[in-house]
């Protein structure tokens, strides 16, 4: 198979000569093969795309050395702008990248650039919609669309110039397992029948290992391995990076307390959503101490809507909800709650204390502690990987007493280790007599946590 | 509604812009708030900039009422609208003069006259309908579109604008986002500090724009320029000399110098469609839904032109 990226000794960083976040990386992908770029959060994966996308340092900023040729042509010494019919490249959150209005205009806009014909690029923008899916969607408004169907715009918009190479950063960390199924399925068949290269970086490996042909494991100080989907599978699986099939198991730790059946939260027949297009229609559920819900369903389908009415921020069209005691959510961006300039002040601001025995330091500060433990108190709370960040925002949440805690999405960005920290976290608080509401798509997560799920994609009454 | 070109919009609103800062005549800048305003609400696009139009029309409602209040309580001091608006008293609020330590004395209240109080109040809604013509151009032609159809040999300058223009909508939704984080972190008790939400409502807003602009690079934006390196640089040097231009006509128009305000506008104008036309000849982008000016966009264009020339030439009667 003729080798369509190749990285030669590539080494990348913001500052010349030290701390590197790629080095000495050699990869090369070939046509019609599917190459899976994994690692802890914070190991450099978007780095390595942005460079074999010709982004850094062009656009980032940053001191790239070694050879980076896409197709036998150095990407960086092209024209200003990218060359869409040469790579594709689809950004960590699609919905944050649309250029354009509509579905059509979005398709069309890498046309645009290289100086198609209207009538070709109308025939071109018709094809591409029915191969990603989105035929009879194409004048409508880019935010109208549901997670799966952003996603796969993207790749459509980023596939339709015909390039030789697809790049995706964590492209099915939004979508629940048929709508990554869905997504996996599209680039398999990209990849054999165009000839793609296709280089996927992504947390979520379990959905992925046994349908990629390489592994690329990127280690912490930026070094690169390579290896074949059977043993690429086992490492990965030894540095934590993946469940693998023998841990899938509900484990939920020896502290284990069942529910007590104090109730802590009650919803009875809730509506609530927009005025006339209600987004919940009449959910019901019981919540009590140590108890833990998961909330399941598809984008739209009215989770966070949920959580929203749950913590006050709603009001309900009908129905009822009634709390014992206070409740806390940790929104979707949990960098949101974070305003100081540095770790050490939003810690001081909250009265959280991470040093001392592990004993004496609550549940929450103790899995902070254990996160923060490289990071400098004066790091701006921007600078934490995404980890970092939701275990400083759970604290936060958890200082000022959340005897109910909701969490919108908490495994967003989170690598495997992080993820079963959070779970054993979770669990704790659980024991202590916290009660959990939980909306996610990651099922795996929710079965290490939740005692039982709720699922809001049943059709509406 | 049929589809204008981005630029229609563009060029009718600074038309509006102009009227209103021309003219002499209450009823006439009522007229253009009130114009701007109605086109928004009428032509959207899609219903969540409601939200922006929302804002917009406080902003324009807070211009007028702080520019009156500013008028009552320092009015007595101004001496330029005093000799502008001498006549029959409306009302008198008791006079105080603070000695502010640099010989004249400084005085608050006093009494207002009705010249004064219309022209506290034109003088607002000048300023109401600045700020009008900017969110009836961003409403009604998305900053995004207007990029897309500039020539690529003006790339840079291009999304340094749209950028810019993208910036508000984005800091808008972000304040939402945080605002809503922030009360979650005090549970509703407290305030929200202002300067809490600065930097990350600031981060975020600056995140996302660089998203995009990355996006489009990646997606082949900048590319489809036949100029040389060369060439480039001079159209891009040669808009933003056009561009400098506006900056005196808009000193001269806020002080009265109207004539020689419209020559240095004009100046700016022919000289920025002179560069758009030379680099849009050398493009090989093409387009899928043609954006070319019809006579409709020439009729809103005309009808933009035409109040604008009615206000310099003072046909609204003070």
């Amino acid at each position: 198979m003729a080798r369509v990226i190749e990285l030669e000794r590539v080494s990348f960083g913001y500052k010349e000569r030290a701390d590197y976040i790629l080095r000495d990386v050699s990869i090369r992908c070939c046509a019609g093969e599917i190459t899976l770029v994994c690692g802890a959060t914070g190991s450099g994966k978007s780095t390595l795309l942005n460079v074999m996308a010709g982004l850094a340092p062009r656009f980032s900023g940053g001191f790239l050395s070694g050879g980076v040729r896409v197709d036998g042509v150095e990407p960086n010494q092209r024209s200003i702008g990218g060359q869409p019919n040469l790579i594709g490249f689809v950004n960590q959150q699609a919905e944050g990248g649309f250029v354009a209005e509509t579905v059509e205009e979005e398709l069309a806009f890498a046309l645009e650039q290289i100086g198609v014909s209207p009538v070709e690029m109308r025939e071109k923008v018709a094809a591409t919609a029915a191969l990603v899916g989105l035929e009879g969607l194409l004048g409508r408004p880019v935010e109208l669309l549901s997670g799966g169907q952003q996603q796969r715009l993207a790749i459509g918009s980023a596939i339709i110039a015909g390039p030789r190479v697809l790049l995706l950063d964590e492209p099915t960390s939004e979508l629940d397992d048929s709508g990554a199924q869905m997504l996996i399925d599209l680039l398999r068949s990209l990849a054999r029948d165009r000839g793609i290269a296709v280089v996927i970086a992504e947390h979520h490996l379990d959905r992925l290992v046994e349908q990629v042909d390489a592994i690329a494991i990127l280690r912490s100080g930026g070094s690169l391995e390579l290896h074949d989907p059977v043993s690429g599978a086992s490492v990965a699986f030894d540095l934590q990076l993946m469940a693998g099939n023998a841990n899938l198991e509900p484990n939920r730790g020896s502290t284990q307390r069942p529910p007590d059946g104090v109730n802590a939260l009650s919803v009875s027949r809730a509506v609530a959503g927009y005025k006339n297009q209600p987004v919940l229609n009449g959910l019901s559920l019981e919540l009590s101490r140590s108890d833990a819900i998961g909330i399941v369903g598809a984008n739209g389908s009215g989770k966070s809507t949920l959580l929203a009415a749950i913590v006050g921020e709603l009001k309900l069209q009908s129905g009822e909800i009634t709390t014992a005691g206070s409740v806390r959510l940790v929104p979707q961006n949990a960098t949101d709650l974070l305003y100081l300039e540095s770790v050490e002040a939003e810690l001081a601001n909250a009265n959280i204390r991470v040093s001392g025995s592990a004993s004496s330091l609550s549940p929450a500060a103790e899995m902070l502690a254990r996160w923060l433990v490289e990071v400098d108190g004066k790091a701006h709370p921007r600078d934490l990987s995404s980890g970092q960040q939701l275990a400083l925002a759970l604290a936060i949440q958890l200082s000022s007493g959340a005897d109910i805690l909701l969490l919108d999405e908490p495994t967003r960005g989170l690598d495997f280790r992080a993820k079963t920290q959070l779970a054993e976290t979770l669990n704790r608080l659980k024991s202590l007599g916290h009660s959990l509401v939980i909306a996610s798509h990651d099922l795996w997560f929710l079965n290490q946590v939740a005692d039982r799920m709720v699922s809001l994609d049943a059709p509406t009454v | 509604m049929p589809r204008l070109h981005p630029g229609t919009w563009w060029v009718f609103s600074t038309c509006l812009a102009l009227a209103a800062l021309a003219t002499q005549s209450l009823y006439f800048a009522a007229f253009t708030v009130a114009t701007a305003f109605a086109l928004m609400a009428i032509s959207r696009s899609n219903p969540r900039s409601m939200h922006g139009i929302r804002l917009y029309a406080t902003l324009a409602a807070a211009a007028v009422l702080i520019r009156l209040g500013f008028g009552v309580l320092f009015g007595s001091s101004i001496s330029a609208v005093d000799s502008v608006a001498p006549g029959s008293i409306a009302f008198s609020l008791g006079d105080i003069s603070l000695q502010v330590g640099f010989g004249q004395s400084l005085h608050i209240l006093g009494s207002t006259t009705w010249a004064q109080l219309h022209q506290y109040t034109l003088l607002g809604l000048r300023l109401a309908a600045v700020i009008a013509v900017v969110g009836l151009a961003n409403t009604l032609s998305n900053p995004r579109a207007l990029l897309r159809s500039t020539p690529a040999a003006l790339y840079p300058v291009a999304t340094a604008l749209s950028m810019a223009l993208n910036i508000g909508p984005q800091l808008l939704t972000s304040a939402a986002r945080v605002r809503r984080a922030q009360r979650l972190r005090t549970n509703g008790a407290g305030r929200t500090r202002v300067a809490n939400m600065l930097v990350p409502v600031l981060a975020d807003a600056l995140d996302r724009s660089l998203a995009l602009a990355a996006n489009m690079q990646a997606r082949g934006f900048g590319s489809g320029s036949a100029l040389s390196d060369s060439q480039q640089k001079s159209a891009r040097l040669g808009l933003l000399s056009a561009l400098c231009l506006f900056a005196p006509a808009s000193y001269l128009v806020a002080s009265g110098q109207l004539p020689l305000a419209i020559g240095f506008l004009a100046a700016g104008l022919a000289g920025s469609a002179m560069v758009f036309r030379t680099a849009a000849r050398a493009n090989r982008r093409t387009s899928l839904n043609q954006s070319r000016r019809g006579w409709r966009d020439w009729l809103v264009m005309a009808a933009g032109a035409g109040l604008a020339a009615s206000s310099v030439a003072g046909w609204w009667p003070a």
